[in-house]
């Protein structure tokens, strides 16, 4: 199916929550043109060059209805959570500290649209990306998290997207006012054997100083394509840790797009991919310091096996007379069957001198001698492997900062280990 | 002489040491007539007297370019080369009636080699290189062809090799890069025009280092000269290439193809030092060198070792790879880039590793000044049949001022559970600390900056011959001049 201009006007246009808002419908034409004039990427695009968005083709228009999946439990045990359920707003939550607001889209941009306007579709770097594009023109629904200055969630909130059929478009805002502070858990989760399509975005503005904190957590179902892309801009002084943790998905990527724009803001930009069958994971980085004294880290680990594809394209942007920069990119993945294949294209681009930078990566099966080390001690293979690969993995699950989670990533992990 | 006519001369010596390559032979030139055509490439193929075979496979190769467009992925930026206004032939006048030796090849073109430091008299000079001269389109002279072919060893140029050993050219031209290979490589394979033809026979250690010196000369002309080398079984050579070119105004496109063969055993060390002109403090003239290198280690146990310096080129896009299709064959490539004032360079490898328990070591150190741009670019694939396959790889970027740019590229593929990859890259500037330490210690801005500069390469340059090493440390720091203080 093809998406035009006019069949865009036609078809969903009017449907979409704040249709009757001039600049929400400027904005969603402009994003449906944008998207009409690339239509999905090919591989010939660079950033697309490991993996093929052909078996979503279909799908990508595909209607959902609105049936209720089963609603698994709250991860957290404070139950502090938002349900969405193929990208509509299912359960809220009313028990928020002061100077915290967290709001459904949909009802956003029908009560208060005013609290986004601003800021809604404004990040540069989402602005050619198709993907975010089409998002923008067919989202009706996602979370809207807005921190005045100075607000601080104890706790993390839990943000379930519950997924099942046809194409969802979670559209989700973080507004974090200077000195605020606050961890969400975006948890993506499907339904067993049900193919779907997923193309989320998340968009974070950052005030001076803010401390935002964003995890994923991705378990969509075995036949699933999950695509979300994050994109924020940080000044000064601002603090932004993401971590993704890829689990699910026959095809999944992951998109950062982080732009360090004020004096001593820092990125941290973490995750682990476990993969089998014949899954595939594009993580896809574009850390872009924009002014002197900001500093990034990123590590990123996976464990591939069957026949699994995994991806991770880092680039690492300073920009000229950016001085005083630190960024460093790890990328590691092991292994465990001879028909998986990675692929890692981790990149500088520096247009500055006053910098230190650095990357590396690799790509290796399990340490031969370490497994023997173990074997000879008494522990069966199967367990040596896993400590292993337990080892592996905890160096990068260590760099998550908020405790409840990393007990959450760290069980989950053990189970994909365990199965 | 008078303290002014003193300080002239010293003025003129330290501007002729930025580029002392830069002068023009004055030498009656053949030229054909300017443009790209396919009449051009059978007047080509008939100066050099060729079989009809290779006029086809230059005119399928024309015919696939027509259809290419230019590749746009490097980070280079340069005007649209006008390929219709360039002279594709040039050849001294001299040289119309081949020289049967050295004795009768031109003075001016002896003279022109001696004041490069390339003597070709054969008792005068570095003992041990061979050297086959290529000025413009033709080969001028080869030295020690006699004492190469008592050990069976070819070493001519290949447009004699295409008459006089025909079987061996036919069968490995294009092998290694098709005709329809890359944009450039398929113009070369239409025009090429001279270039060295090396076949070293089965168990032969090459008694002497062989020695191509490239040098464009006539304006407004390209050089596309083709290199293929042969290692049979058990063998071994070290082959070096050096090329410099007149200072000019224009743009001049240097497009050249090497193509190395390895069968069991083999080995080849390849090593570059490229000083073409690189253009004047504000990015005008310099040559445009978009050279295709690729060494197939066919053979089990062979070995190709790339080292290159690259110092020169107002624009360089470059990626000598390895093909490593023998089991346990072995490709290295060492590489130092170094880019100044608005240089741009965009160079790296690619190692390809097909066959069981095969190994690459990669390590490429850019270092860019002025407003330059230096880009690693580099593919590391292990195929599913790679068992055992091994990669290290280590890029290092040093920049020197706040102008210029620095750029890692590297693409890593691994399909073989057993194969095991490592890239490490860093990307900083040129330590004040250690600046400070030299200049404390009585050492010149500039002499410091070439200390540091020539211990941040040694892993490289410790990998050239050693004639060639004294020669690239020395280029290492005029590379840099005018780039501290």
């Amino acid at each position: 199916m093809m998406l035009t201009p006019e069949t865009y006007q036609a078809d969903y246009a009017s449907k979409l929550p704040g249709s009757g808002l001039p600049w929400l419908a400027d904005l969603r034409a402009d994003a449906a043109a944008r998207f009409a004039a690339t239509g999905l990427p090919d591989r010939k695009v660079e950033a697309w060059r490991y993996t093929d968005l052909k078996p979503i083709k279909d799908q990508i228009f595909a209607r959902h209805d609105t049936k209720l999946g089963t609603v698994p439990p709250a991860l957290l045990a404070n139950n502090n959570r938002l349900v969405f359920n193929n990208g509509k707003l299912l359960e809220s939550m009313t028990d928020l500290p002061e100077g915290v607001q967290l709001l459904g889209m949909a009802q956003v941009m029908s009560v208060a649209p005013e609290l986004i306007a601003d800021h809604l579709g404004q990040l540069a770097a989402l602005k050619d990306l198709p993907l975010p594009s089409l998002n923008q023109a067919m989202s009706q629904d996602g979370y809207v998290l807005v921190l005045q200055p100075g607000a601080k969630l104890a706790q993390p909130i839990e943000i379930l997207f519950l997924n099942h059929t046809g194409a969802s478009y979670p559209r989700n805002l973080i507004l974090a006012g200077e000195g605020s502070e606050a961890a969400v858990i975006e948890h993506y989760r499907g339904q067993d054997d049900e193919t779907y399509v997923v193309n989320a975005v998340t968009e974070i503005f950052a005030g001076p100083g803010a401390d935002v904190r964003r995890y994923k957590i991705q378990r969509e179902s075995q036949l699933s394509n999950h695509i979300a892309t994050v994109a924020g801009q940080f000044t000064d002084g601002a603090r932004f840790e993401n971590f993704d943790l890829n689990l699910g998905g026959r095809l999944a990527r992951s998109e950062i797009h982080v732009a360090l724009q004020g004096r001593d803001a820092a990125a941290n930009l973490n995750g682990i991919y476990l993969l089998r069958d014949r899954q595939h994971c594009d993580n896809a980085i574009n850390m872009d310091h924009v002014v002197g004294a900001t500093n990034s880290h990123q590590d990123y680990r996976g464990i591939l096996d069957d026949r699994s594809h995994g991806v991770f394209q880092g680039k690492i942007t300073v920009r000229p007379d950016a001085q005083g920069i630190e960024g460093h990119q790890l990328n590691k993945t092991l292994l465990l069957s001879d028909k998986a294949e990675m692929d890692s294209k981790p990149e500088l681009e520096i247009l500055a001198d006053d910098v230190k930078c650095s990357h590396g990566a690799t790509v290796g099966e399990l340490d031969e001698t370490g497994l023997f080390y173990l074997r000879s001690r008494g522990i069966p293979e199967w367990e040596a492997r896993r400590l292993l690969m337990t080892a592996f993995v905890a160096q990068t699950l260590d760099k998550i900062a908020d405790q409840d989670v990393r007990g959450i990533m760290d069980r989950l992990v053990t189970d994909w280990m365990a199965s | 002489m008078s303290y002014s006519a003193d300080t002239a001369d010293q003025v003129a010596s330290i501007a002729g040491d930025k580029y002392k390559y830069g002068f023009v032979t004055d030498i009656e030139t053949e030229l054909a007539p300017k443009g790209l055509n396919e009449d051009i490439i059978r007047f080509i193929s008939a100066k050099k007297k060729e079989p009809e075979w290779l006029l086809k496979w230059r005119l399928r190769a024309y015919e696939r370019w027509l259809e290419m467009e230019e590749p746009t992925w490097a980070k280079v930026g340069y005007p649209e080369i006008d390929f219709q206004d360039a002279y594709y032939y040039a050849a001294p006048k001299s040289m119309e009636n081949a020289p049967k030796s050295l004795d009768e090849v031109d003075p001016e073109l002896l003279r022109t080699y001696e004041k490069l430091g390339i003597p070709l008299h054969e008792q005068s000079m570095l003992a041990g290189v061979a050297v086959d001269a290529v000025f413009d389109s033709v080969s001028v002279a080869t030295t020690f062809r006699k004492e190469l072919a008592k050990a069976g060893v070819i070493f001519c140029p290949i447009s004699e090799a295409v008459q006089d050993h025909p079987e061996l050219v036919q069968k490995y031209l294009g092998s290694v890069v098709p005709y329809s290979d890359n944009f450039y490589a398929t113009l070369n394979s239409a025009v090429f025009t001279d270039g060295s033809f090396v076949y070293i026979p089965k168990g032969v250690r090459c008694p002497m280092e062989l020695s191509t010196y490239f040098r464009i000369n006539e304006a407004n002309t390209g050089q596309f000269e083709r290199t293929l080398i042969i290692a049979d079984e058990g063998s071994y050579v070290s082959y070096l290439e050096g090329c410099t070119a007149p200072q000019r105004d224009e743009n001049q496109l240097h497009a050249a193809v090497v193509e190395l063969v390895l069968m069991d055993d083999a080995e080849i060390k390849y090593s570059t030092v490229q000083n073409w002109y690189p253009g004047d403090a504000d990015g005008k003239g310099g040559i445009y060198n978009f050279v295709t290198k690729r060494a197939a280690c066919r053979g089990r146990n062979s070995k190709v070792s790339w080292t290159q310096v690259e110092t020169g080129s107002a624009v360089t896009w470059k990626y000598p790879s390895c093909i490593l299709q023998g089991d346990n064959s072995v490709g290295e490539f060492y590489s130092v880039a170094i880019t100044n004032n608005l240089q741009q360079a965009d160079t790296g490898t690619k190692m390809i590793h097909i066959g069981k328990n095969t190994s690459s070591t990669i390590i490429a150190k850019g270092i860019s000044a002025g407003r330059s741009q230096s880009t690693y670019r580099g593919l590391v694939r292990m195929q599913p049949g790679a068992t055992g396959g091994r990669n290290y790889t280590q890029c290092d970027s040093l920049l020197i001022g706040d102008k210029c740019g620095a750029h890692t590229v590297p693409y890593i593929e691994n399909r073989n559970r057993t194969a095991q990859i490592e890239h490490e890259a860093t990307t900083a500037k040129i330590s004040e600390d250690q600046l400070f330490y030299c200049r404390q210690r009585g050492l010149t801005d500039e002499e410091a900056l070439g200390m540091i500069v020539n211990g941040f390469c040694k892993q490289v340059l410790q990998e050239l011959p050693m004639e060639f090493a004294v020669e690239a440390q020395k280029l290492v720091s005029i590379s840099l001049e005018g780039s501290v203080g």
